[in-house]
């Protein structure tokens, strides 16, 4: 017996893994084929994109509306490639890079799913610029109420932070949520900020109901008890988190493929079925990246009719990176000189959309 | 022609997919999806089960970001996995070392009806697989890479060039002295070659 025989004898008894012992592995390269940029970043690099972010995303909005946006996105943000800015420039008219097989639906569902719950298990910030009509986001709490037709979102564990923005970039509101929980007790806490009152708030309410946590902030978890994605909502609507579960829930097919932004998507819509009866109905379409199957856009639109003018709303959505400066630019921003309004009756926060008269008279979902 | 699930051909090469996956990097899932088990078992047997999970997703990881340099002339990408998964493993050498000292406690059932013959057998085994397992141990980390290659994965002198980044003969050499250390080793601990015996039985 040769010297390499007997080393041979003494290999240890190791099994193929089962795959679900891969799932990690899979998982985190999965994650990394979704944001490329964060994997690859030279240590201190997302810090240093990120400290800029928040001093910056405001001006980034206001690039945008000019038309310059896209190279500055690009270098500041520590998310996905190619996320739009506000406003949309117009999906292009030209054919995919090439088209997607009709037999890659489930698939192509599947891994978007898989690429949300990624984002969700590495807590990456989710953010989403949001371009609707006038008056759309609004600050809810004491004083005067601010609103805006466009807003960043974003979204993080208990967290939502949403900050109300003019065509020009200028800051209108900045409102937050934070939902915290123990075994002992739950807490919400809102902060707001008006810029044109040059007023702030901050509140903090603990809610015992049965020692029970309240997912107020949350996606529902169930497909019996899951509302589709939409545009109106309260304050703290996770939209990643309430796409994922309609993916999840088989709520969607594919549609086809397109550019937005340069970036190759693909294209996926609703399978509800108009009730006949409601000649108005949303249009609802998500765009998700051909390459980290992560959403890229979406966007809901409505014909003119029941008082409303037909209108739509856009939400870009990007991913960044928990770090340190990037969960610290999310707390709230008072400028010097601003005076607190005390807190009575409900607690603050925003609202996206809020007429009841939008959602009753031109909700697709039967 | 038969497709799998993700639209990538079965037959489709691992150069194939890779250099697709510069395009389209959700490709590379593909490279995972057929030898991560590999790796995962290479990786398990040297470092143990907890670290390799771990090392395993770090393998991957520096290959799809290395995937542009990647050459296409192979058209089979596990010795170059294998590769990624040494470096990782070469910067766990105490996990790797205690491993080995856990593989040798174990030891194959001897088909031997004498009671006294087996037990007597067993002894022997275990001080020789200890005796193996120290020289291994106490190899140089490059020798002791060739060695397990080629001893434990069957890789061919090239595939281990490739996975090592060094010239076949360089595999040659280094092989050629993990033998003569573990010929070394075996002859100072059982002059009478009685481990060589033991080590032989099925």
């Amino acid at each position: 017996m040769t010297e390499l025989e007997m080393i041979t004898r003494i290999r240890p008894d190791a099994a193929l893994p089962e795959p679900g012992d891969l799932a990690m592995a899979r998982d985190r390269l999965s994650a990394v084929i979704a944001a490329p940029d964060m994997a690859g970043a030279a240590p201190g690099a997302g810090r240093r994109r990120s400290r800029m972010f928040r001093h910056r995303r405001i001006a980034l909005v206001a690039a945008a509306v000019t038309g310059v946006a896209a190279a500055a996105a690009a270098a500041v943000l520590v998310a996905t490639p190619g996320p739009g800015r506000i406003p949309r420039p117009a999906i292009s008219s030209q054919p995919a890079i090439s088209p997607l097989p009709p037999h890659t639906a489930a698939f192509v569902i599947g891994r978007a799913e898989r690429a949300l719950a990624s984002a969700e298990r590495r807590n990456l910030i989710q953010e989403i610029h949001a371009v609707g009509q006038a008056s759309w986001f609004s600050s809810v709490g004491p004083g005067r109420s601010a609103s805006a037709a466009q807003a960043v979102i974003w979204t993080y564990r208990g967290l939502s932070l949403t900050e109300g923005v003019t065509a020009a970039g200028q800051r209108v509101f900045d409102a937050s949520m934070r939902y915290s929980y123990t075994p002992h007790r739950e807490t919400i806490s809102s902060e707001g900020v008006n810029d044109a009152a040059r007023t702030w708030w901050a509140d903090r309410v603990p809610i015992h109901i049965r020692g029970r946590p309240i997912p107020i902030w949350a996606a529902p978890r169930s497909c019996a008890t899951a509302a589709p994605p939409s545009p109106s909502g309260s304050f703290g609507s996770n939209w990643p988190a309430q796409i994922r579960l309609a993916l999840r829930c088989g709520d969607y097919h594919v549609a086809g493929t397109g550019l937005i932004d340069g970036v190759s998507a693909i294209e996926i819509v609703p399978k509800y079925q108009r009730p006949p009866s409601r000649a108005h109905q949303v249009s609802q379409v998500l765009w998700i990246s051909r390459s980290t199957y992560l959403p890229v856009q979406e966007r809901w639109s409505w014909p003119r009719g029941h008082g409303l003018p037909r209108g739509s709303l856009t939400g870009d959505f990007a991913w960044l990176a928990p770090t340190p400066a990037n969960l610290a630019s999310l707390r709230l921003r008072i400028p010097p000189g601003y005076r607190r309004l005390p807190v009575t009756g409900l607690l603050g926060g925003a609202s996206f959309v809020p007429a009841q008269d939008f959602v009753r008279v031109i909700w697709p979902w039967p | 022609m038969r497709v799998a699930e993700d639209n990538v051909p079965l037959v489709m090469t691992d150069a194939a997919v890779i250099e697709r996956s510069r395009l389209e990097p959700e490709l590379f899932a593909v490279v995972f999806d057929r030898h991560a088990p590999f790796i995962h078992r290479y990786v398990n047997r040297r470092v143990g089960r907890e670290p390799a999970d771990d090392l395993v997703a770090e393998t991957f990881l520096a290959a799809f970001s290395k995937r542009g340099q990647y050459d296409l002339g192979y058209p089979d990408a596990r010795p170059w996995l294998y590769g990624f998964a040494t470096n990782l493993i070469g910067q766990h050498r105490r996990e790797e070392i205690r491993q080995y000292r856990i593989s040798q406690a174990v030891v194959p059932d001897l088909d031997l009806p004498d009671l006294a013959e087996r037990a007597a057998a067993e002894v022997t085994a275990r001080a020789a697989r200890g005796t193996l397992v120290a020289a291994l141990a106490g190899l140089a980390p490059g020798d002791r890479d060739v060695l397990i290659l080629i001893a434990w994965e069957e890789l061919t002198y090239p595939e281990v060039a490739r996975a090592l980044a060094i010239p076949v003969g360089t595999v040659r050499s280094r092989l050629n002295r993990a033998r003569t250390t573990i010929r070394a080793a075996l002859a100072a601990a059982d002059p009478s070659g009685g481990y060589r015996e033991v080590l032989g039985d099925d």
